[in-house]
């Protein structure tokens, strides 16, 4: 197997001050070429401070950054700038130049790294083209919506043509549809330049739009790790559950039994499960909440119900949808 | 009304007024510029943190702007003899006008430069840009605005001091006012001098305002 991009060897980071903070404490990740790799948890858990070890914008205190193949701790400061124009970053705040406009943005880089002048002007062109604004090359950031910032900040990370790229919060000050849009821009970009992309975000719906691979962390810890499709399906860490809930929240607290989280992976045989237990155990369910999912190109239906108050009941209904092969997770006793 | 010889005479030192004023801004920011971008990247949470030289700097910038105005004029006269030859004149006042003027100017530079966006400077690092290419590129380009109106602050400042410096025959309207309006109470004249002043005061202050607000690209 080829050597993963990123590796990640037990990084810690502790904050000195009044307070110690320890931001990591001993995260291990590998990131393989060409994955799209989401690193999600709520905010405090330790997320960007993460993604600033990869290209030690923030040094760990302890535990190694190796990128392709080499450990960041033993680059000169030199070296480690020609090394930082391997791997692209975009932010939350997009971060762009305010005083310039859209195509000098872009141009900024590739003057920093020391490219030719026509090089610049060519390349310059081919960015705007593969972000969609080869229209707004002369305005300024002012003028351009948050979506449009967003797409200048992602010409500007690819022009030095990076191996990786690294997104902190990219979409959070964006609306749901602009979201969209820019995440599958990330995805188009992955798939056609092959550019290993790592995603920061607290949102399960980012990483459930085009993450391959997940890693939860959870107080500067790494709470569990997989393919996405496994961990939405069964999630084992209470981080986990609580990320993957649909709602995001704790359901209100209404008259009636547990509730049950049941996930329909592509492969399981669509039966008419509800009815079916409905008429077998003769017992209503309520179904709080239905949706279908396509992660990594896979549908998954997922769905939360309210069993009976019947303690025993709702018991055998849980292990008759186990036989069934499904996923089911009670999720009453989780909790903000 | 004004006869011929004052009229001339208060030409000169208008123009003595804005010759010192310009030259002894122009040389300010040549001395405090570097200094106001020093203080800013040699903070503990700068590009390039260098904790002893951003002491050093602030206390002697600190020092140097606490030492009234008119005292520095007079305590620095070896010096101005030195480099200009003699100590009266409006040459020899834009020595003392320098020195008191850099590290004002320093400061004022310093706190436009505060004021960018930290997330620009994540950004360019993340981009592998060096302290050098993030002061060219990064702080003093996305100051620009905020850097010319201290710039206008920064003269109409030096253009109060200068006027000051009349009081030992520095040159200029200021030594105007003093020599005929205060010495030899012609008011007239004295009111003359002030109104240049504040006209000219009032169109340097218009150029900045104008220039920072047709330079920003923010809005």
């Amino acid at each position: 197997m080829e050597t993963p991009i990123i590796q990640l060897q037990n990084l810690s980071k502790t904050y000195m001050g009044a307070n110690e903070v320890n931001a990591l404490c001993g995260v291990s990740i590998n990131i393989n070429r060409g994955d799209i790799f989401g690193i999600i948890g709520m905010s405090g858990a330790g997320k960007s401070t993460l993604v600033r070890c990869i290209n030690f914008l923030e040094k760990p205190t302890t535990g190694t950054v190796i990128i392709d193949g080499e450990d960041l701790s033993q680059l000169s400061e030199k070296d480690l700038r020609k090394k930082r124009q391997e791997m692209g970053m975009i932010f939350q705040q997009f971060n762009l130049l305010m005083q310039s406009n859209v195509m000098q943005n872009i141009h900024f880089p590739m003057e920093i790294a020391g490219f030719p002048k026509d090089k610049i002007k060519e390349r310059t062109a081919e960015l705007l083209e593969i972000v969609g604004l080869a229209d707004k090359a002369n305005a300024y950031p002012a003028q351009l919506s948050g979506g449009q910032k967003q797409r200048v900040a992602i010409a500007r990370a690819l022009a030095t043509s990076p191996k990786l790229m690294l997104c902190d919060e990219a979409t959070s000050a964006l609306d749901p549809t602009t979201t969209r849009s820019i995440l599958s821009l990330l995805k188009d970009i992955n798939n056609r330049l092959g550019i290993t992309i790592v995603i920061i975000t607290h949102e399960m719906a980012v990483i459930e739009e085009i993450c391959s691979h997940v890693a939860i962390i959870d107080n500067g810890l790494i709470a569990e790790m997989g393919p996405v499709g496994e961990i939405f399906s069964r999630p084992k860490s209470a981080a986990a559950q609580k990320l993957v809930f649909p709602t995001g929240k704790k359901m209100a607290e209404a008259a009636g039994g547990k509730l049950c989280r049941v996930v329909f992976d592509g492969s399981a045989t669509y039966q008419p499960i509800i009815s079916t237990i409905a008429l077998e155990f003769r017992a209503q369910i309520n179904i709080i909440y239905a949706n279908v999912k396509e992660i990594e190109g896979k549908s998954f239906g997922e769905m939360v119900l309210r069993l009976p108050p019947d303690e025993q009941l709702s018991e055998k209904m849980i292990r008759y949808l186990r036989a069934l092969d499904l996923t089911v997770e009670e999720v009453s006793d989780y909790a903000d | 009304m004004l006869t011929n010889a004052e009229i001339s005479l208060l030409g000169l030192g208008l123009w003595e007024t804005i010759y010192m004023t310009v030259l002894s801004t122009l040389f300010a920011y040549i001395i405090g510029l570097p200094m106001g971008v020093v203080l800013v990247t040699s903070d503990k949470d700068g590009i390039l943190p260098m904790p002893k030289t951003n002491k050093v700097l602030n206390i002697v910038v600190n020092l140097v702007r606490s030492v009234p105005f008119l005292i520095l004029l007079v305590a620095v006269i070896p010096f101005t003899r030195l480099v200009v030859g003699k100590a009266y004149g409006c040459n020899a006042t834009i020595v003392p006008l320098v020195i008191a003027a850099a590290p004002f100017v320093a400061r004022l530079v310093e706190s436009s430069l505060r004021e960018i966006d930290k997330g620009m400077i994540e950004a360019s690092l993340s981009m592998g840009a060096g302290p050098w290419q993030i002061i060219r590129k990064v702080l003093l380009p996305e100051a620009k605005p905020s850097l010319i109106l201290g710039a206008a602050i920064a003269t109409t400042t030096i253009l109060g001091y200068s006027a000051m410096a009349g009081f030992v025959g520095g040159g200029g309207l200021g030594t105007i006012a003093i020599n005929y309006g205060y010495y030899r109470y012609q008011t007239g004249i004295m009111l003359i001098t002030v109104v240049l002043l504040v006209v000219v005061v009032q169109i340097f202050q218009e150029i900045g305002d104008r220039l920072a607000v047709r330079s920003d690209k923010r809005k």
